[in-house]
């Protein structure tokens, strides 16, 4: 870690030598110094402003330095201590019978029992334009003078019916409140229903609201082997029999089926098996569940062995001779962004599907997860139960995300390796941002709906951990601002500037020849 | 290497035809007539009794017809104007074409011996360094350039001091100075010691250095110091400023002195030309 002193004396070397060079190219004449003598008999102010004169740049530069140190060394961070309040724009803020979470929210905020200190007002909810979390700005919300508990429930009600009206209540990702610190905020309330993590640097005001009795399916997809579609529900307290109706064919009436379900030792996952295809509605406790389950085909030219193997067991998959390939891409552990290159250009020739396989490996099986489990990980519901055994190494269904790839030549990738082959360009975290490649499990999560909706399969992608408590989501410590640059920034240009206008003053004007 | 401008024979060619402005061939050494050198002008400086040793030419004839005695008539001696050039060897000189200045100065010196002046130089930096005497006639116009070719431009000026020695010591009635006059404590009015005095300024403009917009450093080889400025458009207006001050001081018209200034190595022949002239109707 460098000190400021450190940053200082590396800045200075630059100024150093800028004046060991002025001193050799300095202008040297002979001339007496008759006339010149009011030179030498000035007052100190006097040559205190010829030096100034003469130094005046070497000081802007020495004077810049010491602000870039200090920049640098963080020494003045110019962040004040602001509040933010971020309300939870989560599904689970806007159930409830009598009053919901979010409006107890409001209530908590518009009373000021949240904070004392002035803040500014967030919401965290779902950008449905993006597909991603997003941080949207409230206005204020204000009480008139003397309200009573009758006003303030009003006014809160009408505050959160029109928040409803406008965000969308969907998922959300909390780690996107770093925005918040970055944005300069030091102190942080998020008000939520049920915060997942204990480890946090937050201020987590809890206003309660989980569901008490709930049920939530994880996953929905086809089983060639059983020959029916197989949907994966997680129970809480959810005693009753669950219902499924099935629209007709003109969509106008619908009827309850049987559905047996079949509990899962071990666990609180139910299955319920459906044979026939259709439009399908699993009514739940204050949301319903709309699938229309397909046969899920995929009619595809297979190439090369591992791309074949991966076809065998992905049913769905039905080689024939198709506009679609699957076909092998060796990987020989070249850079991500030679990588991408390579898959754009196949994207070109209307290859479909990937493989992505290590170049001296065969395997004998491939290697797919189980995503049953998954909840809402990136997963493709119409992968088989039958291969239920773990692989060795880790598997991960890739899209690259269509909004920063060009022309939107994107295949998808099926990223398959044993843990002792995979290039560890893919195990690292990190490795997903590389430029050109920029993938990320959160992105493939979105991107599934727009897949799945060419099959026309409607997957409700609600976060489990809406509904259940499951394990906690790790750390969720964000990195303050260290330190704000514009402060630092506008010093600099001022000081910069005022540099320039001694500079022009001084040299303006040329001498006579 | 010195040489004598070769105009300098046509000049002096053209003044030898003209009356000198004023009464310069009376040489007078002493202000009391009774110590005045003895001579062959026709001004009477004494009558004496004759002796033993004296010339029976000069006896004046028409003294022993009145008086019956012998009786010397002796006159005052008749020279032309002795001219002293006085040439500044101290350092500032340095900044100058020292081979333009001393050629100046010989081509002067021997103007003047081609119009039968006697020319006295006298080397000066902080005192008077050495002296070339009583040169007449132009063929010993070698002595003068021998003179100047043994100057070495060193050390600092004291115009004053060296110019007031001059006065007590040798009382010359005409001078010549060749200076670049960089003396902070010269003022024109010490020229008031001499009867006439010829100033040839050499001069080298400020502007001439072509300095540039930018960091520079005068060095002042006379008083071994150094001075660092900024050369912009201010110090640039300052300087100028303080150059015309000290210009200005000898811009003056006064009846004592002559003031010519030379700048960089400008055409001599003009200068000799209106040096003659304060000397010529």
């Amino acid at each position: 870690m460098f000190s400021f002193f450190s940053y200082l004396f590396l800045l200075l070397i630059p100024i150093l030598l800028i004046l060991i060079v002025r001193l050799k190219r300095r202008q040297r004449v002979v001339y007496s110094h008759t006339f010149l003598r009011s030179f030498q008999d000035e007052k100190v102010l006097d040559y205190l402003l010829r030096t100034f004169q003469i130094y005046y740049d070497v000081l802007f530069d020495l004077l810049l330095a010491l602000v870039l140190a200090m920049f640098l060394a963080q020494i003045v961070r110019f962040t004040p201590r602001r509040t933010a309040i971020c309300i939870d724009g989560s599904y689970s803020m806007i159930q409830g019978d009598v009053q919901t979470p979010l409006e107890r929210a409001l209530s908590l905020v518009a009373s000021g029992e949240v904070s004392e200190d002035r803040y500014r007002l967030f919401l965290l909810a779902w950008d449905r334009r993006h597909g991603e979390s997003k941080l949207f700005r409230l206005r204020e919300l204000r009480l008139p003078e003397g309200a009573d508990q009758t006003t303030l429930t009003g006014t809160v009600r009408t505050y959160a019916d029109n928040l409803q009206q406008r965000y969308t209540f969907h998922n959300i990702d909390i780690p996107t409140l770093q925005k918040l610190f970055d944005g300069g905020f030091r102190r942080v309330v998020f008000i939520t229903d049920r915060f997942p993590s204990s480890t946090t640097n937050l201020e987590i005001v809890e206003v309660g609201g989980a569901a008490q009795s709930f049920f939530y399916p994880s996953s929905v997809y086809y089983d060639f082997s059983s020959t029916g579609f197989q949907i994966l529900l997680q129970r809480l307290n959810y005693e009753r029999p669950i219902a499924v109706l099935r629209y007709e064919e003109q969509l106008k009436d619908y009827k309850a089926i049987p559905a047996p379900e079949q509990r899962i030792p071990g666990s609180d996952l139910t299955l319920i098996e459906i044979k026939e295809e259709g439009l399908y509605r699993i009514l739940g406790p204050g949301l319903d569940y709309i699938y229309n389950l397909e046969i899920p085909r995929i009619e595809a030219t297979v190439s090369g062995r591992y791309s074949e193997i991966l076809a065998d067991v992905l049913p769905q998959i039905v080689g024939t001779d198709s506009e679609a390939l699957i076909a092998d891409l060796p990987y020989d552990g070249q850079t991500g962004r030679r990588l991408a290159r390579k898959i754009r250009r196949l994207g070109t020739q209307h290859y479909k599907y990937v493989t992505l396989i290590p170049q001296n490996h065969t395997p004998a099986t491939p290697l797919i997860h189980p995503l049953e489990r998954s909840f809402s990980q990136p997963s493709f519901a119409e992968l088989p139960a039958g291969i239920s055994q773990l692989p060795v190494g880790s598997t991960h269904l890739f899209f690259q995300d269509p909004e920063r790839t060009r022309e939107g030549q994107t295949p998808l990738v099926y990223l398959s390796y044993l843990e002792s082959d995979h290039p560890s360009v893919f195990s690292q975290p990190g490795a997903e941002e590389l430029p050109g490649w920029k993938v990320s499990p959160r992105h493939s999560g979105i991107t599934s709906l727009v897949y799945t909706r060419k099959n026309d399969i409607i997957p409700v992608n609600l976060s489990a951990q809406e509904f259940f408590p499951v394990s906690s989501e790790g750390n969720l410590v964000f990195e303050p601002r260290q330190v704000n640059p514009l402060p630092y920034f506008l010093i600099l240009l001022v000081i910069y500037l005022v540099k320039l206008a001694f500079l022009v003053r001084f040299r303006s004007g040329k001498p006579a020849s | 290497m010195i040489a004598i401008d070769k105009e300098c024979e046509a000049v002096s060619r053209l003044f030898s035809k003209k009356s000198v402005r004023a009464k310069y061939p009376v040489y007078v050494k002493s202000e009391n007539p009774i110590f005045k050198k003895k001579g062959t002008s026709y001004d009477l400086k004494n009558l004496r009794e004759y002796q033993p040793f004296d010339d029976l030419r000069q006896i004046d004839w028409k003294l022993y017809g009145r008086t019956d005695r012998f009786y010397i008539k002796e006159f005052f001696e008749e020279e032309n104007e002795r001219f002293y050039l006085l040439v500044d060897t101290s350092a500032s000189l340095n900044i100058f074409d020292l081979e333009y200045y001393k050629t100046f100065i010989a081509s002067i010196a021997y103007i003047f011996l081609k119009l039968h002046f006697t020319i006295n130089l006298v080397a000066f930096n902080y005192r008077v360094l050495e002296t070339c005497m009583n040169v007449k006639d132009e063929k010993n116009i070698s002595r003068v350039i021998r003179f100047l070719e043994r100057l070495r431009f060193e050390e600092k000026t004291d115009l004053v001091s060296v110019l007031k020695s001059m006065g007590s010591r040798y009382k010359p009635s005409t001078i010549l100075l060749f200076s670049d006059l960089f003396d902070r404590n010269l003022h024109p009015e010490i020229l008031s010691l001499f009867r006439r005095s010829f100033l040839l300024h050499f001069y080298t403009a400020i502007e001439e250095l072509d300095l540039k917009f930018a960091e520079t450093e005068i060095e002042d080889q006379e008083l071994d110091k150094r001075l660092l400025l900024s050369y912009n458009a201010f110090n640039r207006r300052r300087v100028l400023r303080l150059e015309h001050e000290f210009l200005s001081r000898f811009n003056r018209r006064s009846k004592n002195y002559h003031y010519y200034r030379i700048e960089g190595t400008a055409d001599r022949v003009p200068f000799y030309w209106r040096l003659l002239e304060s000397l010529y109707v």
